[in-house]
Formats: structure tokens, sequence, C-alpha cells
């Protein structure tokens, strides 16, 4: 690799989006030229300056229930008038959207890792509401969620203090995966929420990462002793990596 | 579908993108009420064709219809003026007067100052202020902003290289014309 090449593949790289071979290559010689390793260190600042700076701007207060109303408008005018108030026909669509999801996951059986996704995807979504994600222990003490999954689950699921990481544990609550009950740790990466999902049995799911992405939700899935963990968010591929590697790494 | 199942399906599918929806359009329209119209407007014509939605990634499409109906907005009110409001000779790619770009130790003693960085992104053209809010505020892949902005994935990294240098000379200039 020439300095030449290494700074067009500079941003590439600090974006996580070359293959393995080239990031080897460009590593190596950041580690010898001390003027790409310079410019790999400015974009790298400039990506944690960006990133950190709350610069997000999050939808108005009442933006989403002016959305509503203009959809409400869009039937036709000759449709009677609804009677269900919009937050319950999401709550009861978005059941249905669950109860299909798990319909759907067992009917694929045993193909469980194609539908799974989808699956854990619609039981982060629903977790998501316009005040934060639903938290049933809310504490960024694990001394405290740990203990509170005991007589609810049988199983203890693995929760981390990653604050070193930068990452806050948020607290946990508990879901329903078809018959099956699984753990919901719940963390936040700056303004993403990540969910953990941890439930027992391994069907198909190997130890090894594997990733996916559905609908824009990034996805990381694997498998320890008898444990099935999949972490969920919108973060972007590599962070949910680290985030999903700090988890599994024995403290 | 009935109504109100539309309804509850375009709620979990689409609108739980609202808040990268209305960042993306604020930045695009540098204006708070502008993005909020877009934003709605957006939201409905969304509303009225999701049924038609390509591909598995809804949170790309949905942003590709905001984005669209952002530079409809823009040029409706005549404000599209991203090419001329950015003057090249000043903030471009002509070398700083007295050289020199930041350190990292510079650009990281800034961060706080989210005020000083919003004004050097908004400086930016549209066409790189957009993929460098796409990845670095919503942390889309490159395959998800090529979608978005309908460009292939090699003009995805060339612009945000562009962008980024841009980005650095601005930080740098701003950070010189703030010192006493």
């Amino acid at each position: 690799m020439n300095c030449a090449l290494a700074l067009r593949m500079v941003d590439a790289y600090v974006d996580d989006e070359v293959d393995a071979a080239t990031a080897a290559e460009m590593a190596a010689h950041i580690a010898s030229c001390a003027a790409c390793a310079a410019m790999h260190q400015e974009r790298v600042a400039m990506q944690a300056a960006l990133r950190t700076a709350s610069l997000r701007e999050a939808a108005p207060k009442g933006l989403r229930a002016s959305i509503l109303r203009d959809i409400e408008n869009v039937q036709s005018p000759a449709a009677p008038p609804r009677t269900v108030p919009w937050w319950q026909a999401w709550v009861v669509g978005a059941s249905m959207a669950v109860a299909g999801a798990v319909g759907g996951w067992w009917l694929a059986q045993p193909r469980v890792i194609e539908s799974s996704p989808e699956l854990v995807v619609s039981a982060h979504v629903a977790s998501l509401t316009p005040a934060g994600p639903r938290i049933d222990v809310a504490s960024s003490d694990r001394h405290e969620v740990r203990p509170w999954f005991q007589g609810r689950l049988d199983f203890a699921p693995r929760v981390r203090d990653l604050s070193a990481q930068g990452i806050d544990l948020l607290g946990g609550r508990v879901e329903r995966f078809g018959d099956r009950q699984a753990a919901a740790v719940v963390y936040r990466l700056r303004k993403h929420v990540i969910n953990v999902f941890v439930w027992r049995g391994t069907g198909e799911l190997a130890a090894g990462a594997k990733e996916a992405t559905v609908r824009g939700f990034n996805i990381v899935t694997w498998s320890e002793q008898d444990l099935s963990f999949a972490a969920v968010s919108d973060t972007d591929n590599a962070e949910l990596r680290r985030f999903t590697e700090a988890y599994r790494s024995p403290q | 579908m009935n109504h109100s199942q539309r309804t509850a399906r375009f709620e979990e599918v689409i609108l739980v993108h609202l808040d990268a929806a209305h960042n993306l359009a604020r930045w695009i329209t540098r204006d708070a009420g502008m993005a909020k119209d877009a934003v709605q407007d957006g939201c409905l014509r969304a509303f009225k064709s999701f049924d038609r939605m390509q591909g598995p990634n809804a949170r790309a499409w949905f942003l590709a219809v905001i984005r669209n109906t952002c530079i409809d907005l823009l040029r409706d009110k005549q404000a599209h003026a991203s090419d001329q409001e950015y003057d090249d000779d000043l903030h471009g790619s002509a070398p700083m007067p007295g050289g020199g770009t930041p350190t990292p130790e510079d650009i990281v003693s800034r961060a706080s100052d989210a005020r000083w960085l919003r004004g050097c992104i908004d400086a930016l053209p549209r066409e790189y202020r957009e993929v460098v809010v796409l990845r670095e505020l919503e942390e889309l892949s490159y395959k998800e902003i090529s979608a978005i902005v309908d460009i292939p994935i090699g003009t995805v990294m060339s612009r945000l290289s562009r962008g980024r240098d841009l980005l650095q000379q601005r930080m740098s200039f701003a950070r010189k014309a703030s010192r006493p």
C-alpha cells in the first residue's frame, strides 16, 4: 500500500467499509507512515467529535401527532369515521405484528435463523416508546438489574457494566418470545437504544456472532452454552459489533 | 388491510424512524420550520406509497422519501442555493490563511461546542452535508446512503472524503477566526 492509495482509502477504513485484507494493509501502512497515521488520527478525531456533540435533531413534540392526524384525513371522505383511538390501534397492531412474527417464526421451524431476526426487531421496535425504551427495572447498577431477573426467569442473563466504553445500562425487562421467556437487557450508546435479548435454547444459532439487518435495524446473534443472545439497535454495524464484543468479553 | 391496520403498520415500520427523518430534514433544509413541513409532507407521501415499498430496508426507503420531499420543498421556495452560498475561495480547497490544519486534540477540545460544529456542517454544500449527516449522525452504511441519495457506493465514498476535507478546513478556519 502506498500513500496515495492510503489517503483514498482512509475514510472507508475509518467507516469500517473495507474488506479484511485492505484493512490489514491499511493498518500496516499507518503503523509505518507518520503522515498517513496523522491523517487517520484526524479523521478518527473528527468522527468522535461529530458523534459525541449531540448534533442530532430529534423530532419536536407534537410532530408525530400532526402526522397521524394528516394520515387520518387521507381516508376517502365516504369512509365512516374511525372509533378506535390511534394509540389503541397501535397497541393492537403492534401485538398483532408480534403475534404474526411469532407465528411465522414457529411455522418456519426448524429454520429458526431466517425468521428470528424479524422477531427480534419486532420486539425491539415494540419496546421503543416516545418516552423511551420500555423498562421494568430501571437502574444503571448491574447489581440491581441482575437480581431482578431471579424468580422471573429460569436462567440468569448476563448484565454487564459497560460505562467505561461509553455505554449506559438503562435496565431490564422480561419479554415473551412465543412460549418462551426472554430477558431484555437495555443499554444506550449515545442516543441509540440497544436491546440484548437472552433466551434459553440455542436453536441453530452458532457460537460465532452472525450479523443481519432488518428494516434498518442491525442485529448480532450468537449462542453461549445453552443460551441464545441477540443484540439489536439502529446504531451502525461497526458500533454494534464493538458493543457485542464488549458485552461478551470476560470482565 | 383496513385503515387502522395500515396506520398501525406504518407506525411500526416507518414512524419508528421519525427522529432520523426529522434530523435529515433539518440538515438538508437548515430551517426548523421547513424541516417540520418536509417531514409532515414526506410522511404523507410515504403513507400513500408504502404498500409499494421496495427492498427490506424501511429506514433507507423512508429517508429517501424525506430527502426527495426536502429537495422539492427547497426548489419550490427557491431557497435552494446550496452552490451559491458556499464561497469556495474562502472555505474551500484553497489553503487557509496562515496554513495549518487543526490537530486531533484541537478538534476534540472543541467537540463540546455543538453550536460551533453545527455552523461548520451547515456551511457545507448540500451534496456533502447530506452524506456527512447520514454517516456521522445517523450512522448509516455506505450501502444505505447510496440507496437514500441514489448515487453509486463509490460516489458515497468520494463525497464523504471531500465533505470531511471541507469540514476539516472549515473547522480550522472557524477556529482561527474565533481567536482574539
